[in-house]
């Protein structure tokens, strides 16, 4: 009973250590909306965000990967990504985005996109505080 | 006819509401646990870093133990001084941030990790320590 009770007390700690491992290291890659400008958006156009409590910008990607990782942890709740416009070409993205419940807005706002990459970083910002898009 | 003495009953009745107590604030801190991260790494005790992790998941892991082992009679002292040691170790957390308000906690831990501590959380931290204290005397008698 001595030894199953170390193995149990052993398994909890390094079920709780690991979660906490990968939350610390997803948080460390958190981005502010703050810090939206054109340089943010030349780096990250065309990757998928999404925002959790308005505040915080997360890689689609690597969230889901810490999803998988901390699926009955269910710590998340996200509200809103950003993706590529071919991004529902893939009917598997698509049944993701669903199981997720993650709402989306058609793509990062670019004004003259083709010519010389401008962005209207205050319109990005209003949609990423307001939350909306389904 | 059984016979149940008082010591034995209290003792019971004390490890009981140790174990439930301590079996919420495990859940509440396992579900926010980077909350509890982040409010430990507030403390002025403590910085961010693999030992901040490794300690925040020993003290959940406690909390666990706690909960679970002190319903088993055998085990009863050496958790009892378990939950002494981690009370102990709050209740000096506790008295060097007095008054420190935290951004990161999530204000939804039962014990031991405050919003803000007050008088009131660490009189509540000293009377679980009591509570302890009176399980281990009545175990040990």
């Amino acid at each position: 009973m001595n030894i199953l009770l170390i193995l149990g007390i052993i398994s909890v700690f390094l079920y709780i250590f690991i979660v906490l491992n990968s939350i610390d290291k997803f948080y460390r890659g958190r981005l502010l909306i703050e810090s939206i400008n054109d340089s943010f958006l030349n780096t990250f156009c065309g990757e998928l965000l999404l925002t959790d409590e308005q505040d915080l910008i997360f890689r689609l990607d690597e969230y889901i990967n810490l999803i998988k990782q901390i699926e009955r942890l269910k710590y998340h709740s996200p509200s809103l990504v950003t993706f590529k416009k071919n991004f529902f070409d893939n009917e598997e993205n698509s049944e993701l985005l669903v199981k997720l419940h993650i709402k989306t807005i058609p793509c990062i706002i670019c004004v003259n996109c083709n010519k010389n990459n401008k962005y209207d970083t205050y319109g990005i910002k209003e949609y990423l505080n307001k939350g909306v898009g389904d | 006819m059984i016979n149940i003495s008082i010591n034995t009953i209290l003792e019971w009745i004390f490890s009981i509401l140790l174990a439930l107590l301590f079996y919420k604030n495990a859940m509440k801190k396992k579900h926010h646990i980077f909350s509890f991260y982040k409010s430990m790494s507030e403390y002025r005790f403590f910085k961010e870093g693999l030992a901040l992790r490794v300690i925040s998941s020993l003290l959940i892991t406690c909390d666990f133990v706690i909960a679970l082992v002190i319903l088993i009679p055998i085990y009863r002292p050496a958790i009892s001084l378990l939950g002494i040691a981690i009370q102990l170790f709050y209740f000096f957390i506790m008295i060097i941030n007095y008054n420190l308000y935290s951004d990161n906690n999530c204000g939804c831990f039962i014990i031991n990790t405050p919003y803000s501590v007050s008088f009131k959380d660490i009189t509540i931290n000293l009377s679980i320590m009591f509570v302890f204290m009176s399980v281990f005397v009545l175990t040990i008698k």
